[in-house]
Formats: structure tokens, sequence, C-alpha cells
């Protein structure tokens, strides 16, 4: 395959303070196909003499080339270095202090799942991995083996793993046949023209006991509770009852008062 | 108004614990409907399928609910509210304990759609149907405190629900949801009846057979009684507009720009305001001594006025003002609609009434939301769905002009309601 380039990129900095010592400036550069690029470093002098500062350029704490640049009458100086490889590059201006920006040219990042994906033993599950913006060429899927990471070979093994791959930005693994085993985690690695990169995936394994528990908990709170309700109004209307029974004595043993009070 | 084969409403003391009772059926059936939307997006990943199939699970059981509402309330006119409740709790929870063993979706249909749906059916009505009949004077408070369980109940299940699916899953979280659905029945344990024997006696022929009570369902005699067939036409209106905010406000707010956070923050609002609305609505309409149905109008024409002019509102502020407007006024008047239709009924056929009325409104709510969106379609936004929807509801309330004594003073009502009552 052929490694040609598609497009020049130009990439600036932002401009910064050589006088005081600020964090460092960083930023991320995402790759997708090759390409001639450009890195521009810029900076400017908050003070008008006019000063000659050291730029040097360093790949990966390698130092690529070292030079002096001058201020002009704008205060500002640029110094630019042409690549062809991914890496991080840095560029370092010194005069009494040192300042410094880094460019981390990297391949597009997949993003996994951040939560477990969960399951249950017997069924089957699809995990997914996507990257929206930058198709890859391929996918590859890994499983973790103790330490190791370790191919998912779904052509050996068709009734266990079947990889859908209708859309070249979406791969789904469906994993049939749950067993506790398969609680591990899961890698998708996608493959582009500079490089590759990984997401995980974790699959965690139940069995029905886990939710059963809850439930047979809730329901028997249930049977309790309208155990309790039939029972308090049993008692209620028990002493409904007995309080009328009461009552009607009462009025009787009046009536007879009255009986042997009238002559 | 009590006629003399019912006694009379204790206005307290039990009808608490059956307005507790409601409430919690309330949360139980409506509260869980509305966040079920969890589970929507593990069936569609699950099962692979699209959208719009999965959607009919729901759909099914909402219909199925609504359409069972003349069962629900022949059984429960024959048994007594207590049995039929009790049953439709177990019905309900045994469809999502079932559901949670799907491998299909027609699976879900079955169990959810149509199992958990009848069990709905049977909890809803009859519930409503109790508050009615243990309260007379606070009955709208007590029915607006009772329906106010929908919004809390959503309130907590939204997020519980997707808690039970991280933790265990679609099928783990069913299954658990099924056991806090079984609540239904230490509910409808609560519901203890008025008289030791049931409701037998508000079928004059139920000394013969147990039959007449569900031949009853052929040919209701409120199908002939002018008053319930005006104010069932009022609310199929009524209910064709009402739940379009429901649908498409998220939507609409997503089209002017708002994002998705902002968007569904808008149909909180509206939620947290319907709740207001259900519990001041209630408590006002006991309080003022303004005629039911002249609330009940007022409310429903405010309803109708907020939605049309909710696409006036193009700046984030104005638009929450509308949703909440929107969402206290809906709310507001939907325990004045139940109490409302115990005066025009008469608490002897309320579960008959309510039953019916459920059975028609669907017509309405099938009808609502597809023609917003069809109007949405043709016209490239919402503006005309929105005004459509705000035509209903007033053309609703005024359907409730034409119920009659409407122009009465409250005054003559109420000594009309006295002189019933006094022995």
């Amino acid at each position: 395959m052929l490694f040609q380039p598609v497009e020049n990129v130009y990439l600036q900095s932002e401009p910064f303070w050589l006088w005081f010592s600020s964090a460092p400036v960083e930023e991320n550069v995402i790759l997708y196909s090759p390409a001639n690029i450009a890195l521009s470093c810029n900076l400017t002098s908050p003070s008008t003499d006019s000063a000659t500062v050291n730029v040097t350029w360093k790949k990966d704490n390698e130092t690529l080339r070292s030079s002096s640049v001058t201020f002009n009458e704008t205060k500002h100086v640029w110094s630019t270095q042409y690549i062809n490889q991914m890496g991080n590059y840095t560029c370092v201006f010194k005069r009494d202090q040192e300042v410094k920006a880094t460019f981390h040219l990297q391949v597009p990042q997949i993003e996994g799942k951040e939560h477990h994906v969960v399951s249950y033993v017997g069924d089957s599950v699809v995990l997914v991995c996507k990257s929206i913006k930058y198709i890859p060429i391929s996918w590859i899927w890994y499983m973790s083996n103790g330490s190791d990471q370790v191919a998912v070979n779904d052509s050996l093994m068709p009734d266990k793993y079947t990889v859908d791959e209708k859309y070249a930005n979406i791969t789904k693994l469906k994993i049939l046949k749950i067993s506790e085993e398969d609680d591990r985690s899961y890698w998708c690695q996608a493959v582009f023209k500079l490089g590759e990169s990984k997401g995980k995936v974790s699959l965690k394994v139940l069995t029905y006991m886990t939710p059963l528990k809850p439930f047979l908990a809730i329901a028997a709170e249930v049977i309790i509770l309208v155990a309790i309700i039939f029972l308090y109004e049993m008692y209620s209307k028990k002493k409904q009852m007995h309080a009328g029974t009461l009552q009607g004595e009462g009025s009787n043993v009046l009536k007879q008062n009255a009986l042997i009070m009238a002559p | 108004m009590t006629d003399g084969a019912h006694p009379e409403p204790p206005d307290g003391g039990w009808g608490w614990m059956v307005v507790l009772a409601a409430f919690l059926q309330a949360a139980l059936v409506f509260g869980l409907i509305r966040s079920f939307g969890v589970f929507f997006m593990e069936f569609v990943g699950y099962f692979g399928e699209l959208a719009g199939r999965v959607s009919w699970v729901t759909s099914i059981g909402i219909a199925v609910l609504q359409l069972g509402g003349p069962v629900s309330s022949a059984l429960s006119t024959q048994y007594g509210a207590r049995p039929v409740v009790m049953a439709g709790g177990f019905l309900s929870g045994l469809g999502l304990l079932l559901a949670s063993f799907a491998t299909s979706l027609t699976h879900l249909y079955l169990s959810i759609g149509l199992l958990s749906g009848l069990g709905w059916a049977l909890v809803f009505t009859p519930s409503v149907a109790s508050v009615a009949r243990y309260f007379a004077k606070r009955r709208t408070f007590a029915t607006g405190l009772a329906v106010s369980g929908a919004g809390l109940g959503s309130f907590a299940f939204s997020p519980l629900f997707q808690l039970l699916v991280d933790t265990y899953a679609w099928r783990g979280a069913l299954l658990v949801v099924a056991g806090i659905s079984f609540n239904l029945v230490a509910a409808g344990a609560l519901l203890r009846p008025l008289e030791p024997e049931g409701n037998k006696a508000a079928a004059p022929e139920a000394g013969w057979l147990r039959l007449p009570a569900l031949s009853s369902l052929c040919r209701p005699s409120l199908a002939s009684h002018r008053p319930f067939l005006l104010y069932a036409a009022a609310f199929i209106l009524v209910d064709a507009g009402y739940y379009i905010p429901y649908v498409h406000l998220v939507p609409h707010g997503r089209e002017l720009g708002f994002d998705e956070y902002r968007a569904a923050f808008l149909l909180s609002s509206a939620a947290v305001a319907d709740l207001c609305g259900r519990v001041a609505g209630g408590w006002l309409a006991d309080r003022l001594a303004v005629r039911l149905v002249h609330s009940l109008t007022l409310w429903t024409v405010l309803t109708g006025l907020s939605m049309a002019l909710v696409p006036l509102g193009r700046s984030y502020s104005l638009l929450m003002g509308l949703c909440i407007c929107y969402g206290f006024f809906a709310g507001a008047l939907v325990p004045l609609q139940f109490s409302g239709l115990a005066e025009i009924v008469g608490t002897g056929r309320i579960m008959e009434g309510i039953g019916l009325m459920q059975m028609v409104e669907s017509a309405g709510s099938l009808v609502g939301a597809p023609l917003s969106g069809w109007l949405r379609d043709m016209t490239g936004d919402y503006t005309a769905s929105f005004i459509v929807a705000g035509a209903f509801l007033l053309a609703g309330s005024l359907l409730l002009f034409a119920l009659p004594n409407y122009f009465s003073c409250p005054l003559d009502s109420t000594t009309k309601e006295e002189t019933t009552r006094d022995p």
C-alpha cells in the first residue's frame, strides 16, 4: 500500500508570551489519512527590544533541528517544521527562560463503553464500537485472557461469535450462549491508514438468581402488606361489632330500669 | 349526589386511605408507562428492530388500558372494586414477569401489551371511582391528590428504571419492575367497600344472574344519557389535543435550536407544573363557590390557549413560561374531569361512566398525535400542530357549554345536592 500524501495541513499553536513561564501549551491533532504537515509555533514578545531567540524542534524528545530567530517590528516570531510521521512534536523557544508547545499527532481514538454491558448465562449479547467521524479500514476484536489480549476468532467458532460489519464505521460483536467464562473485557481495534486504536468494552455475566432476590423480597413485602391490611380490617370490624353489642346491652339496661321506675 | 341505595360518603376517615391507594395506583400504572422509554432503547438494541415496531409495545398496552375500561367497570359493578383491582394488579405484574423471558417482540406485545394492559385497565377505573364514592364535598381535591401519583411516579421511576437496567440488564430489570408492580395488589386491598355486600344494589336485575352485569356492556344505559354523551364528546376533542405537547414538545424545542437537555427540561418543567396543577385544581375546585363545570371549562380554555400560543415562544424563557402554564392548566383539569363526571351520572353509575369515557377518549388520543405529526410533515414545523391542538381543546370546552343547566347559578346546584342528601 502506497503511503500517498493526500492533503497539506498547516497547524498553528496559539501565540504565547515568552517572559513568564506559563503552563505548557499542548494540542491534539487527529490524523486520518497520510498528509504533509507543517507545524508552526508563533511567539509574541511584550517588550520592544529586538531579541534573538533559539528555537529547537524535537520529536518524542529527540532533537530534529536547532536555529535562531529574531523578533521583527511586530514583535512576533514564527518557526515552522515540516513532518510526515506520527508522533509528539515540540517547539522550544529559549532566551533566558524556556517556553514550549507540543503537538500530539494521533490516529482517531475509539471510545468503548464506560459501564459494563450486563447479560445473563445462556442469553446472547451484542457489543458495539463506533467511529462516527473517521471510517476505519477494518475492525479486529480482542478479548482478555488473563493479562493477554487474544484475538476473537469468529470463523473458528461461528456459533459462539458473530461479527456484524454492515456499516464500515460500526462494528458489532454478537456473543451467543453466554457462560460465566465470558465475563471479561473485550477490545475493538480500528485499523486506520496511519495506525490503529482500541476501544474497551467490558461484559458482566449474571445468573438469573441475581435479580430474583430483590423480586422475591418485594413479593414477600406485598404479601405481608396485604395480610396486615386484611387483619386490621377484621380487627376493626370486630371492635365495631363489640362496641355495637355493648351499646345494645346498655340501652336494654336503661329500658329495664325505666320499667322498674314507672309505677 | 347520592341516591337512596348508597351510603353517605364519609368525606374523610378511611377515605384518605382510598386516596392513598389510588395515588399508588396512578404512580404504578401511569408513572410506570411514562417511564417505560428506558426499556424502549434496550429493546431496540437487543431485538435489532426498528423504533416503530418497538413502540407498539407501549401503544398496545395503553390501548388495552383504555378500551378495557367498560369491562373493568362492569366487573367492579358486579363484584366490587377491591377484588377487581387486586386481580388487575396481579395480572399487570404477571405480564411484566413473563416479559422478562421474552425471546421475540411478539412475546412482548402479548405479555406487556395485552396482559399488563388488561391488568392496568382493571386497576385504573375502579380506583378513581372509589375515590369519587368516598368523597362528596372534597371529591375534586381527593381526586386531584390521587391522580398526582402519575407525575410523582414518572419522576421516581425514570431514574430508578435506568438504574435497574444498568445493574441487571433489561431482563432482570423487568423482573424487579414486575415485583414493584405487584404492589398494586396491596394498594387494591385498601379499597374497602362502603357497603358490606358490594355494589350489587346498583343493577336492579342483579338478583337472578351474574350475567346481566356483563350484558350491560352491550347496551350500556349511559349511551342514551344525553349529558353523558355531550361530556364524553367534549373529552374526545380535549384528548385529541391534550397529549400533543408530551409527544411534540421536545422535537419542537430541538427544531428551534435548543440542545437535547434544554429541550428535555421543557418537558420536565411542564410535568412538574402538571403535578402542581392536579393538586391545586382539585383543592381550588372544592373551596370556591364556583360550579365544577364552570371551573372545568375555564381550565380547558386556558390549556387550549396556552397550547395555541406555544409557537409564539421563540426565546427559551418565553417557551418555558408557556410550557409551565400549559402543564399547570392541563393538570388542573384532570381531577375536575372525573368529579364532573360523578356529578353528571351520579355515584351509582360512576364506574360505568369512567369505563365508557376511557374507551371513547381513546379515539381522541389515538387520532391526536399522528394528526399532529402529519401536520408537521405538511407544513414544515410544529406551529400548525400546536394551534390545531389548542383548537381541539377550545372546541371541547365549547361542547361543555351545551350541558344542561350550564348557566344556572352555583347556589341552585348546592341546595339541590343538600336536599337529595337529607334523609
